[in-house]
């Protein structure tokens, strides 16, 4: 008994032993390369783009928390990392929004606008992980980057972004079915080491805005073929060519980031090392290390704010977000695809008919909407159209203060006396039609989200208070957050539902996609009864719609192509889109806008405005141009410097407009 | 009484006293002593004051969270408050007279949340905790005596066990969406498995005793031996594990909501309110939204920590006499 | 020799409920919708490029082959890369250096509980109803009553300030162990003083103190040599498991001090789909709980010789 007793001590002992030994093996430090200081001061007899203030700090390293990890590395493949700080692009676009040279120094288009050829800028170079020179940027990288985007065994999610050229979609076909194909048939062309050359299936207007998205970005064939599977797996398996080089790297850990010392623009490069910390509670963290100095940047909480505005000192370190190009809007679902016990026959009834979808437009309040999201600026946010201000102009004229839609952007359209107008009518046809009152809206929310949570309590109690519980019942359903959309918006399991989109490039027709067929998965206003034909068997030029029937002649999407069609004349391109979007938001009121992005408020120590600026691709993610300010920006300096921008803008603009220039094209 | 022992030593011997039958069934009968345990632990139980105080508190505070949204004055508790002159909801309102417990973010009343909230987690607590003990106690039990089946009980248990309760969790809400229903049911198909374990554990330690030894020389049936012998052995222990594990669910509501998956903002419950405090916790002026629902989940914590720690007092045969 | 036995067998046995237990995972994960490995830009994506990403994930085969194919691959000791976690990263080189991490953090505050814990446990059983008994019990109740979310975060916003460092870990700053260990050992002090004042006092009230304390032995004899030993047998056997388990990290305090350990892994990786991370995580916490488990019916063997697990005669 004795020794049974001390056997198992031993045996105990031993294999706890083991395992902590086994343990402590993986246990050493993590190899860090701390390389020599290489930070090459800025050229200091360049004028930077951007006078700085009296406050800049003498500091050039900035730290930031991050909460959610980049996962794939692989700019050629993924879609969720933002490669731009260490990859360049052919052009890039300023702190006023233009378009500036980059990688390319010059660039032509044919007459035709079929063929636009670029001047690589020599002598930049491909940079490893540990600063060494690796090879230099030329030409065929691109057509490399195009070749592996478009080859199906990466299996890049980026690869119908390349289809605007010519041959890259018969290619990439052939290439997923396995066939035989021959790259030298896709418009890509390195006809020199420095000169490359696109050639577009149809003129697109806005090709030059979506070079800045990253599968325009170059790649050197020559590594990719080295690294093999493993390419751009961390930063040892990625070459950069842009502002900084990832020079650490360990997942859920650590990214630091320091400024490659060859790059070529290193006048307007005034931050030195970047250094962002994982943290998965960041959002609880965060706010409070930024009051005590240790990280640069922060969002503070909505549920904080009224405590941060009312503390004097806190609220001197604090600014208001920069509106973002991000438009929120609720659509009518047209394909109810749900429990019986929500009547969704009912559903498809009221959907289709427009004096119940206005009904809900005036009984919308906007404000109060976007309040859960920026209580103290919401009015500011409140976006009555899909296409946000400010994101193009036609001939020195906003786009959503053109002819077609100006009066509905500017108006206000919560107007519960309107609704109960709409109501009384449509609560008379919808009897005619045999529609059963109250009409159940099924509203399924992200359970995931507080935000989301508040939001759908306030769009029931306002729909619910605004137009009575005889004519609407909201019924809200929780969902888990992983599958949300999959299971609720893509599956036409709703009502009513939250969407959001922005820009790819710089065009309105960016702000269709998701309310056409051709690339649409979320919301079914194709299938809007009047607006379509439809018919059980394949039909030329029918698209097959979510429930398996063939969809043409669709009244929307003929109106967008028709204005796509418009390619030699921008103004009256602009023109038609606006009356496009006049249809669906305001005659027909398929979809309801009614936020603008970049809400609340946050803490930073660089000023928004001196950044690169655009609506689309990957320019916002470059630190070239920025200061580093001693005591972060506050309100009053925030909305200082954005009158000075904007006041430049328009005067950039203005001069452009007179030269003849076309925006979108030529700046 | 003395009229009685007057009366008594008037009569004779054989008025006193008579013979019997002898009674072979009645030879080996011991003294009774009208000792029943549940009745005696019960007693000592209640023998108490403080344990009877707080007995009524918790059954106050039970009752009250069923009886508060009848009570006149009250407001709903998902009920957005808007204030009338600017039209703009009632964010963050401090405790006052028209709001007892203040408001929340989006300006719901608190006061109505925290017993809407007390209501709903108590339910989940109790269900939860009541299904997975009766299941835990008898397969526990059963796994702990009888040696033959411990071998393929380990391995189910290793089965269930090794799967990891998150991977469990998430999954479950995943399949059935988020709702008071599916947090029952996945901590019951989580929770159990650690109770039977539990069980198990103190079963085989006392198992052996000798006087288990002396039941089975008697031979006793198994079951009989489980419920006379070994039970009541390890009650004590049991109500203490019970009486916290109903703060563990709460604990486990926190986390939930934690990971996203716990109950949505919607319903109510302790869990998501502490969640929901948390956030502002560091904010001074916004303070209470942490510490009125803290309080309450302290109140009902404390009051069933200190309930099993005296159950479990009152429960071992020692302290009955 | 008969323990060896005992052993070896049910280890054997455990290869089969670990077995059972990936392969339900792995019909599990099956079960979710495969959307999420296309991105964010789902809505966008040609069917032919949905096709071609299942592919490279190996996902467009019935589910008997992939399921083959994993176990082909298991058997070659090849657990495969992580698919959307890491794309292409091998799933153990995900996991090894954070286990070291949380191993170190969860060692220490394993030991502190350990020690503070009992030995609060004891203090309150010889002053019962006294001061000090009065006063850990309020630890206790506190540290029970209020959830751990909130005084974890309390403890790291004042902490750092009265401290005057900084908020996160960070590596080679002794400091910053600090807080982080503290938070992690309040819940098991108060949980192992809470059972070792609970079992003690159940073997105080027994005739084996009776008789020592009759025999004259003194009350710290007492406590030390019988009490402590009997009180702690049930204890025994959870250690081994915590030890081990100190390696699969504290999610929430990992997440608040920036703690590069296993804390959250699992989550975070089911979340993502990552099919072959979720299997190496969920064998990894098989094997560390078949093992946890045998250590811990080991130990609670050698802290009390009544107890068996091999058959013997006239048992049952």
């Amino acid at each position: 008994m004795k020794r049974t007793k001390l056997l198992a001590m031993l045996v105990c002992i031993a294999m706890v032993l083991a395992f902590v030994a086994g343990c402590q093996g993986t246990d050493a430090p993590a190899k860090t390369d701390t390389p020599a200081n290489p930070n090459t001061p800025a050229n200091p007899d360049a004028t930077p783009s951007v006078t700085p203030q009296a406050n800049v700090s003498d500091e050039t390293e900035l730290t930031y928390l991050f909460s959610s990890d980049v996962t794939d590395w692989n700019y050629l493949v993924a879609t969720s990392n933002t490669p731009a700080m260490y990859i360049d692009s052919l052009v890039e676009y300023d702190y006023l929004g233009l378009c500036q040279p980059c990688l390319a120094e010059s660039w032509t288009r044919s007459e035709d606008g079929l063929v636009w050829t670029f001047k690589i800028r020599e002598g930049v170079k491909w940079m490893t992980y540990d600063k060494q020179e690796y090879a230099e940027v030329t030409a065929q990288d691109w057509v490399t980057s195009a070749q592996y985007i478009l080859d199906a065994a990466n299996a890049s999610r980026l690869a119908d972004m390349m289809f605007t050229i010519a041959g890259a979609e018969e290619y990439y076909s052939k290439s997923v079915a396995g066939e035989e194909c021959d790259f030298s048939t896709v418009g890509v062309k390195a006809l020199d080491d420095y000169t490359l050359e696109y050639t577009l299936k149809a003129p697109v207007p806005y090709f030059l805005s979506s070079l800045t998205y990253k599968n325009f970005f170059p790649a050197n064939a020559q590594f990719i073929a080295e690294c093999g599977d493993m390419f751009s797996t961390d930063h040892e398996t990625m070459l950069y060519c842009g502002e900084f080089i990832m020079s650490n790297y360990v997942p859920q850990q650590i990214i630091e980031s320091e400024l490659n010392p060859t790059y070529w623009d290193m006048a307007n490069m005034h931050i030195t090392k970047i250094t962002e910390i994982y943290n998965a509670e960041a959002s609880t963290v965060e706010p409070e290390m930024y009051l005590r100095g240790e990280v640069n940047s922060c969002d503070v909480p909505t549920e904080q704010l009224d405590e941060w505005l009312n503390d004097p000192e806190k609220y001197d370190m604090i600014r208001p977000c920069r509106p973002s190009f991000y438009a929120y809007y609720y659509m009518f679902n047209f394909y109810p695809n749900f429990d019986e016990k929500y009547e969704p026959e009912n559903w498809k009834l009221a959907v289709n008919n427009v004096n119940f979808r206005k009904s809900i437009l005036h009984a919308f309040d906007k404000v109060a909407m976007v309040e859960v999201d920026d209580p103290y600026n919401a009015e500011a946010h409140v976006q009555n159209t899909v296409t946000p201000a400010d994101f193009i102009s036609a001939a020195g004229v906003d786009y959503t203060q053109l002819d077609a839609i100006s009066q509905f952007a500017n108006s206000t359209t919560y107007n519960t006396d309107l609704a109960n107008e709409y109501k009384a009518k449509a609560i008379e046809e919808l009897t005619a039609a045999g529609a059963k009152f109250p009409i159940i809206i099924y509203t399924p929310y992200n359970t995931g989200s507080t935000y989301d949570t508040q939001r759908v309590q306030v769009f029931e109690q306002m729909l619910e208070r605004n137009l009575g519980t005889d004519y609407i019942d909201v019924i809200t359903e929780g969902y888990a957050d992983t599958d949300y959309s999959n299971s609720t918006m893509r599956a036409g399991n709703y009502c009513i539902m939250r969407s959001t989109w922005m820009a790819d490039y710089l065009d309105p027709l960016s702000y269709t996609d998701p309310f056409r067929i051709v690339q649409n998965r979320t919301n079914f206003i194709y299938m809007a009864e009047g607006f379509c034909k439809v018919s059980d068997t394949y039909v030329e030029g029918s698209y097959e719609g979510k429930d398996g029937r063939y969809y043409y002649d669709i009244v929307y999407d003929n109106m967008v192509e028709e204005a796509n069609s418009e390619y030699v004349d921008l103004n009256k391109r602009y023109d038609l889109f606006a009356e496009c979007e006049n249809w669906l938001v305001n005659e027909m009121c398929m979809v309801i806008p009614y936020m603008r992005g970049g809400t609340g408020y946050m803490g930073s120590s660089l000023m928004p405005f001196e950044s690169q600026y655009a609506a689309f691709g990957a320019s916002s993610g470059r630190y070239k141009y920025q200061y580093i300010y001693t005591d972060g920006i506050n309100t009053e300096e925030y909305y200082e410097a954005y009158e000075a921008w904007q006041e430049e803008r328009a005067a950039k603009i203005a001069e452009l407009d007179a030269a003849g220039k076309v925006f979108g094209v030529d700046y | 009484m003395s009229n009685v022992m007057k009366k008594m030593n008037n009569m004779s011997d054989e008025e006193l006293f008579r013979f019997i039958e002898f009674d072979s069934s009645r030879a080996e009968s011991t003294a009774y002593s009208g000792y029943s345990y549940w009745k005696s632990t019960f007693k000592v139980f209640m023998s108490k004051r403080s344990t009877r105080l707080i007995l009524y508190f918790l059954i106050a505070i039970l009752l009250f969270t069923f009886v508060q949204p009848y009570l006149p004055g009250q407001k709903s508790p998902t009920e957005i408050f808007i204030n009338p002159e600017t039209g703009r909801q009632y964010r963050s309102l401090q405790p006052n007279s028209e709001f007892w417990f203040g408001t929340n973010t989006i300006g719901q009343d608190l006061w109505s949340r925290i017993w809407s909230g007390t209501r709903t987690t108590m339910l989940i607590a109790v269900i939860a905790v009541a299904s997975s003990t009766i299941i835990g106690i008898i397969i526990g039990a059963i796994w702990g005596y009888v040696r033959v089946l411990d071998r393929l009980f380990t391995e189910i248990y290793n089965v269930i066990n090794n799967v990891p309760t998150t991977v469990l969790r998430m999954l479950i809400t995943y399949i059935m969406k988020p709702s008071v229903g599916t947090l029952i049911f996945a901590m019951c198909l989580t929770n159990w498995v650690g109770m039977a374990k539990w069980i198990r554990n103190l079963i085989i330690i006392i198992r052996d005793r000798e006087y288990n030894l002396a039941s089975r020389c008697l031979g006793t049936p198994t079951r009989r031996v489980i419920v006379k012998n070994l039970l009541p052995q390890i009650v004590s222990v049991v109500m203490l594990d019970i009486a916290l594990s109903i703060p563990g669910v709460i604990g486990s509501e926190v986390f939930l909501t934690y990971i996203g998956l716990g109950l949505p903002v919607e319903t109510p419950s302790l869990g998501n309110l502490i969640d929901e405090g948390r956030r502002v916790m560091m904010n001074l002026s916004q303070t209470y939204q942490l510490v009125f629902p803290a309080i309450v989940v302290a109140a009902i914590t404390v009051s069933f920590y200190a309930l099993g720690n005296k159950f479990a007092d009152a429960s071992d045969p020692r302290n009955h006499v | 020799m008969e323990l060896v036995k005992y052993i070896l067998g049910r280890l054997g046995r455990s290869l089969i409920s670990l077995f059972l237990v990936l392969v339900i995972v792995f019909l599990l994960m099956r079960l979710l919708p495969v959307e999420t490995y296309y991105g964010d830009r789902t809505d966008r994506l040609t069917d032919e490029t949905k096709q071609a990403i299942l592919k490279d994930l190996g996902l467009d085969q019935p589910i008997h082959i992939q399921l083959w194919n994993y176990l082909k691959d298991l058997a070659h000791f090849d657990l495969g890369e992580s698919i959307t976690y890491y794309a292409g990263k091998p799933v153990w080189s995900i996991m090894a250096p954070k286990i070291g991490y949380s191993l170190r953090f969860g060692a220490a505050s394993l030991a502190i509980s350990l020690v503070l814990g009992i030995s609060l446990g004891i203090l309150m059983v010889r002053t019962k109803g006294k001061l000090p008994d009065a006063l850990g019990n309020a630890f206790i109740l506190f540290i029970n009553a209020v959830p751990s979310a909130v005084y974890y975060l309390f403890i790291q916003f004042a902490g750092t300030k009265l401290l005057n460092i900084g908020m996160l870990y960070k590596e080679g700053d002794i400091s910053t162990w600090i807080l982080p260990v503290i938070s992690m050992s309040l819940g098991s002090i108060a949980s192992y003083a809470m059972w070792t004042r609970r079992y003690m006092m159940d073997q105080i009230n027994s005739d084996y103190v009776k008789l020592a304390r009759a025999k004259g032995l003194t009350d710290k004899q007492i406590m030390v040599k019988h009490v402590l030993r009997n009180a702690f047998a049930p204890m025994a056997q959870n250690l081994p498991s915590s030890i081990i388990f100190t390696i699969s990290g504290s999610l929430y305090i990992e997440s608040l001090y920036s703690i590069p350990g296993t804390g959250g892994l699992l989550v975070k990786a089911i979340q993502a789909q990552d099919n072959p991370l979720v299997q190496m995580l969920v064998m990894f916490y098989a094997v560390l709980s078949v093992v946890g488990m045998l250590l811990g019916d080991l130990a609670m063997m050698a802290c009390d010789p009544r107890i068996t697990f091999t058959k013997k005669g006239g048992s049952r």
